[in-house]
């Protein structure tokens, strides 16, 4: 395991937005966490990478205490990919790669070649070379989402955190975005875990899903294990069928119309 | 080429040098009268151009010097830390809480200690800062609107206890305030440079010393901490710097605006985001435009004087306006 949370619970005022949350995350495979909106599942995310401290229950980086852990080498082990980030519009693709550097940077100060090289190399490996003197406020959704994965490869991290990142991109892009993700998992042996609403898209590229509601994990296993009807049902609060990808296999979830309630 | 390798900074700063050098090598030959750098050598025992030159000329350049360098660098810091390109010392209130406070200490025995009005400046800065961040923090840090906002308020307020203040000041003492409150460099020589470049020296060290954490925050808090950056402390320092040098400055000279709004921007259209770079490139060019402004404020309405805030505005403030659209075409 390389990020491992034991029996959380946390939130940021007297009510746990988490509660008694277990998970953790292997080399070499992607874990997709679903839920619904307000199921906690960016606080995990934080809660994992030491953002916010667990009122009850420990992080584990690597097997030791990611609360022992000093900022800087919880970032050389992992980096997020985050959803709400301030737009860098004024930085060019490889500033902004160069800013995930941060914590392997030789100087103090100043980007050294190796670090303009591995800049480089992170934007070549999400395929996006040719970006690397455009301004980010002239890429699209998708070329600014690959920028966002290259600087936290930039970071050559062991765990990869992605926080919704298929939101606002349009279905190419989403796929590209999670097959990418998964690429980088079997290439590299990166532990990714994505939180996403994306249901089907996640069952497609994940090796494992984690079902958050309402603050605990009701369902682990694979894409098939987790995403039952009568899961989804209840997680959601709305009826929901699922059936099989005809291409693939993988579980896909619908909602049923005329039948809420 | 836009990382910034160990050549690119060192050119950027040879190029913000010259100018800086340059600007400082004309500004004190401007004036109601010209003063070439043949009357330079000597001491303020000669000629009525080395008096002038050396008594009022040459403590006013250092003066303008040190305080550009500290509002832009201030300002720059301060745009970058809030992400929000309408941060300054005046939209934080830092500016009116330290001139309120320093008014006050200067009309009380507080103006006979040394470097007694200055301290009473941080004080009222510290104050006015501390004010907005306690009103405008919420989870997740500082949201960048509602502090310009929070901000702007807060300066208001010291402006209006500033006024009410001024009533009560001897009329005969009036008039000397409210020319300080009007913003120049026109003030007591050597004297207000001693008393107000330490603490600009001081925090133009904490802010460069923070501009490697302020380049990180620039993709917000939460990616800056997994990047390995300890936010608060970078946040903390970015303030302090911030709020020292510029209610120090704001003691000795008044409130001198556009500086540390305008020179940030300008730079930073040459220098692109990176703060590592705009922080240091903006006290260079806020120096040098601080200088060369003074120098326009005693010569275009000789032999009188034109408040220098006045000159940032209006020569800054068009050209400002220019470069923006420029930019967008």
């Amino acid at each position: 395991m390389i990020l491992e949370a034991h029996n959380i619970t946390a939130g940021y005022g007297s009510d746990p937005v988490l509660r008694d949350v277990s998970i953790g995350i292997e080399p070499g495979t992607f874990t997709a966490v679903i839920g619904p909106n307000g199921s906690g599942k960016t606080t995990l995310l934080r809660v994992l990478l030491g953002l916010l401290v667990p009122s009850s229950g420990e992080v584990c980086l690597e097997g030791k205490p990611l609360a022992g852990a000093s900022r800087l080498e919880v970032a050389r082990a992992a980096a997020l990919v985050a959803q709400d980030a301030p737009p860098l519009w004024d930085f060019t693709s490889l500033e902004a790669v160069l800013l995930g550097r941060h914590p392997r940077r030789a100087s103090a100060w100043f980007d050294g070649e190796e670090d303009i090289a591995a800049a480089r190399k992170a934007l070549a490996s999400v395929g996006a070379t040719d970006l690397e003197s455009r301004r980010v406020a002239t890429l699209s959704g998708g070329q600014q989402q690959r920028v966002a994965i290259a600087a936290a490869l930039a970071q050559e991290p062991r765990a990869l955190l992605l926080d919704e990142p298929t939101a606002n991109l349009d279905l190419a892009a989403q796929v590209s975005m999670y097959s990418l993700v998964r690429e980088l998992c079997r290439s590299r042996g990166i532990a990714a875990l994505a939180v996403t609403h994306d249901v089907t898209l996640a069952a497609m590229f994940s090796d494992r899903v984690a079902v958050l509601v309402k603050g605990r994990i009701v369902r682990i296993g694979t894409p098939a294990e987790a995403l039952t009807a009568e899961a989804m049902t209840e997680a959601f609060g709305t009826p929901i069928v699922v059936t099989t990808h005809p291409v693939g296999g993988s579980p896909v979830v619908l909602p049923s119309p005329g039948v809420g309630r | 080429m836009t990382a910034l390798t160990r050549n690119r900074f060192a050119w950027a700063i040879v190029a913000g040098l010259a100018f800086a050098a340059a600007a400082a090598l004309l500004a004190p030959m401007i004036g109601s009268r010209f003063i070439g750098w043949q009357s330079w050598p000597g001491d303020s025992g000669g000629t009525v151009e080395q008096q002038i030159f050396h008594t009022l000329r040459l403590p006013r350049v250092l003066l303008g010097l040190v305080v550009g360098a500290t509002l832009a660098m201030s300002g720059a810091a301060m745009q970058g830390w809030l992400r929000n390109p309408l941060a300054s010392e005046y939209t934080l209130g830092i500016s009116s809480g330290a001139a309120f406070v320093a008014l006050l200490a200067g009309e009380t025995a507080l103006a006979s200690v040394p470097g007694g009005v200055p301290v009473a400046g941080m004080i009222g800065g510290l104050t006015a800062i501390g004010l907005v961040w306690a009103l405008a923090r919420r989870r997740g840090g500082l949201a960048p609107g509602d502090t310009v906002l929070t901000g702007i308020t807060v300066s208001l307020l010291f402006s209006a206890l500033t006024i009410i203040a001024l009533n009560k000041v001897a009329s005969t003492r009036a008039v000397h305030v409210v020319r300080w409150l009007t913003g120049g460099l026109d003030t007591a020589g050597y004297d207000a440079l001693r008393q107000c470049a330490p603490w600009c020296a001081v925090s133009m060290v904490i802010l460069m010393a923070a501009s490697r954490d302020l380049h990180q925050l620039a993709a917000g808090e939460d990616l800056a901490a997994t990047r390995g950056v300890r936010v608060g402390r970078a946040q903390l320092l970015t303030l302090l710097g911030a709020s020292l040098g510029t209610a120090a400055a704001v003691s000795v000279c008044g409130p001198i605006g556009f500086v540390g709004l305008i020179v940030p921007h300008c730079v930073r259209l040459l220098t692109g985001p990176d703060a590592r770079l705009a922080l240091p490139i903006s006290a260079l060019a806020g120096a040098g435009f601080l200088a060369l402004c003074d120098g326009a404020a005693r010569y275009f309405s000789r032999p009188e004087e034109l408040p220098v805030g006045v000159i940032t505005a209006t020569i800054g403030g068009p050209f400002f306006l220019w470069l923006l659209r420029a930019r967008r075409n």
